[in-house]
């Protein structure tokens, strides 16, 4: 048994009702913000442990100025010139935010609401207990995350270990500036939802094609349980396909923007003709599907008919026509036969990267809320018993998507066509086993309702105040103390908050098991690289071009 | 060298001191003795081993005859004639600080247990002595009266403790970085900020 590190002592109640102030010499540098620390408190049900954490750290006897006048002479020389010659000269006021004592029964911490009384002593919670008290997994246990450990602890001290189902379910946020990790984060987390304890059934929306590399898993053997190897599916930008006949009208106003009128209806009117011979199953479209040739026929004949009627419709129909068939005709993501089939796409143990990064923006937004569309469809007939094993939309298992620069996918001005699904999977992909993890590094620019519905939030280095404010709208499961400290942790540090763990954390992401793909380019390098590499012609053309510039070789005109 | 006795005290750290005149000692202390800034001993009968150690603070010079305009019977040629004790009435009185004591040779800088008695005899600190009495056990140069004194709020404090740094910074080289940043922020506080 480790004695108990007392820490300081109580001076009173704080600003909060369920914050007190302790006073502590911290001569071992324990009280950083973010730790955690414990106090004893008797109740009705016996002497509790009630744990809290330090949210504000003052100095409460500093150095007078003057004695720091000179660089070269320290001020504690000085103090020691003048009588004062203890070495420890610090003394602090630390804040601490009341989380209660932990019950196992409800597996939550109740708050005593009771306070240390002024002069009780104050305990650095020891690394066991926070273990046990701060996730609600074990490390290793069936639908478990361990993401890092506890930034304020050595390493691997007090294991961050994140409950699978919740943040599966109840969906998840990765918040961070650039350059401060959340890819690597991700990656992280997606290693977890693959090992063999979780076996995870994942869809990854890779716009910038970094998330390849974690195609080692299956190689590795932190991986590897018995015949167990995690799947990674890598697709290509030309192997996305979304099948014509997938499309909504909406979709179809959405790729072909700029539409008239006339057009307008046209489209509609043709879109609902097609649609409807498909249910009538009249032959005209084959195998309940139709194809882009079977709407521009309903297009052409609408024209004519107008024409017939006497009007002439034929320029808005041309117009429609040369927009479609922009769009649609040498397309390498939309088709009339191909599609991503979902049992190909999501199978547990598996893990699907799309990559889109050669896709223009809307068609990447199109192609992720048809998805989305389906896969929840999916899951919900699956799980109302609509569908049989056997038919593509039978998916017997929940799903998870991550999404990367989600504020692509849902910003906060303007409205893209993934947005509303993604609302509608946020609020009842829960029920249906469809999680989303949503990536982003403005999250100024993301959906607030979309950010407020994941209930486990990753929030790492956050510079911009913009950006700060929205994620304290959004996220009510961080406090603010936690929030003050976004702007001053370093790469890799994160606050994680919500529903996957039991109380909030600053956490430092553990090493990643499989090699990152998201590293920045080292610019001067490969420029360094490429003149190496160069044929000597080439850098002579160089040298000439440069010098024709300043005329020293060619001079023309006047 | 005596300079004086304790007649008089205005708290445990403050004394005044009458300086011998020429019907007490054969060898009557010059003004230089007991200058601004002159550092003192004091050793109390009983005292238990223990010498205080005190600073010239001020000066007050005893006129008994100050503010007698009247007319005298004798005049003042013929009083030390006629009465020698009445003339040797004027005197100096010195102000005697308190700012540590020294017990079996070693030097404290706090308040002494002990108080000096009526008649305790004052005499000038060698400077050997004063610069041991500033000097701590492991050799560095110590001053744990100077917060003491700044908070007497005295205005001759600060002039009083930047004579006594100027006088000690020879004695400690390797300190003066230290004694440099207390005299720079004591000149402040007595040169600039009052006139500020």
């Amino acid at each position: 048994m480790v004695d108990a590190i007392k820490i300081g002592t109580a001076k009173g109640p704080g600003d909060h009702p369920h914050e007190f102030l302790v006073i502590t010499p911290d001569t071992d540098g324990h009280c950083k913000i973010g730790e955690f620390v414990y106090y004893h408190v008797d109740t009705d049900d016996g002497s509790r442990t009630v744990l809290g954490r330090i949210t504000k750290r003052a100095q409460v006897r500093l150095f007078p100025d003057t004695f720091l006048a000179s660089p070269d002479v320290p001020p504690g020389e000085i103090a020691a010139a003048i009588g004062y010659d203890d070495a420890d000269t610090d003394l602090f006021e630390v804040s601490v935010v009341v989380m209660g004592y932990f019950d196992p029964h409800l597996s939550a911490f109740v708050n005593p609401r009771t306070l240390p009384r002024s002069g009780d002593s104050v305990f650095l919670a020891p690394g066991e207990m926070l273990s046990q008290v701060l996730s609600k997994r074990r490390r290793e246990d069936v639908g478990s995350a361990y993401v890092g450990w506890l930034l304020s602890r050595h390493k691997e001290e007090v294991p961050v270990v994140l409950d699978v189902n919740e943040f599966t379910s109840t969906h998840l946020s990765i918040i961070a500036g650039t350059g401060s990790g959340k890819s690597y984060l991700a990656g992280v987390t997606i290693e977890e939802l693959m090992r063999p304890h979780n076996k995870g059934c994942v869809l990854i929306a890779d716009p910038h094609g970094e998330y390849d590399t974690l195609d080692q898993m299956a190689n590795r053997p932190e991986f590897h349980d018995g015949d167990y190897r995690p799947k990674v599916k890598i697709l290509k930008p030309h192997q996305v396909k979304v099948r014509m006949c997938n499309l909504t009208l909406d979709d179809l106003r959405y790729l072909l923007p700029t539409l008239g009128e006339r057009m307008e209806w046209i489209l509609t009117e043709a879109h609902s003709r097609v649609q409807r011979r498909v249910r009538a199953g009249d032959g005209s479209a084959t195998d309940g599907q139709w194809t882009l040739n079977d709407l521009i026929n309903e297009i052409r004949k609408i024209g004519q008919e107008r024409m017939d009627e006497g009007s002439d419709y034929s320029s808005s129909v041309d117009g429609l026509l040369w927009r479609l068939e922009r769009a649609f005709k040498n397309s390498p993501n939309f088709d009339d036969d191909e599609h991503l089939d979902l049992n190909a796409l999501f199978r547990p143990g598996q893990c699907t990267i799309l990559q889109l990064h050669e896709m223009e923006g809307r068609d990447q937004q199109a192609i992720i809320a048809t998805l989305l569309r389906r896969v929840l469809r999916a899951r919900m007939d699956t799980e109302k018993g609509k569908v049989a094993e056997g038919e593509e939309r039978y998916v017997p298992y929940p799903v998870f998507v991550l999404l990367e620069e989600a504020h692509h996918f849902a910003p906060q001005s303007g409205d893209v066509i993934s947005s509303g699904i993604l609302k509608q999977v946020l609020s009842e992909g829960r029920k249906f086993g469809v999680g989303v993890g949503l990536i982003s590094q403005r999250p100024g620019k993301l959906d607030q309702d979309v950010l407020s519905q994941c209930m486990t939030h990753f929030i790492m280095r956050i510079v911009n105040p913009i950006d700060q404010a929205s994620v304290a709208g959004a996220v009510e499961s961080v406090g603010r103390d936690l929030l003050d400290e976004l702007p001053a942790l370093s790469k890799g540090q994160v606050v994680i908050a919500g529903s996957s763990l039991n109380t909030p954390v600053i956490c430092q992401t553990r090493g990643r098991l499989t090699k990152h793909g998201g590293t920045s380019i080292n610019a001067a390098d490969r420029w360094t690289e490429f003149i190496d590499r160069s044929p000597s012609r080439d850098r002579d053309h160089a040298v000439v071009e440069s010098r024709t510039r300043r005329g020293q070789i060619f001079r023309t005109g006047g | 060298m005596l300079i004086g006795t304790i007649v008089k005290s205005s708290s445990h750290i403050s004394y005044l001191c009458r300086v011998f005149g020429t019907l007490e000692t054969d060898s009557v202390p010059e003004p230089g003795d007991y200058a601004f800034g002159t550092f003192v001993t004091l050793s109390p009968a009983d005292n238990e081993g223990i010498t205080l150690v005190g600073v010239v603070r001020d000066t007050l010079l005893l006129n008994p005859d100050y503010g007698n305009a009247g007319p005298r019977l004798s005049p003042p040629r013929d009083n030390a004639v006629f009465a020698p004790d009445y003339l040797s009435e004027t005197g100096v009185l010195v102000d005697v600080l308190i700012l540590g004591w020294i017990v079996h040779g070693k030097a404290r800088h706090t308040v002494p247990p002990l108080a000096a008695q009526i008649g305790t005899a004052v005499a000038v600190m060698p400077e050997p002595a004063v610069i041991a009495f500033h000097r701590d056990a492991s050799g560095r140069f110590q001053m744990g009266y100077y917060p003491q004194l700044l908070l007497g709020g005295d205005p001759l404090t600060a002039q009083l403790l930047l004579a006594v740094l100027d006088r000690l910074e020879p004695a400690f080289p390797s300190s003066a970085n230290v004694i440099g940043v207390l005299r720079n922020n004591l000149a402040w506080k007595a040169r600039v900020v009052p006139a500020g």
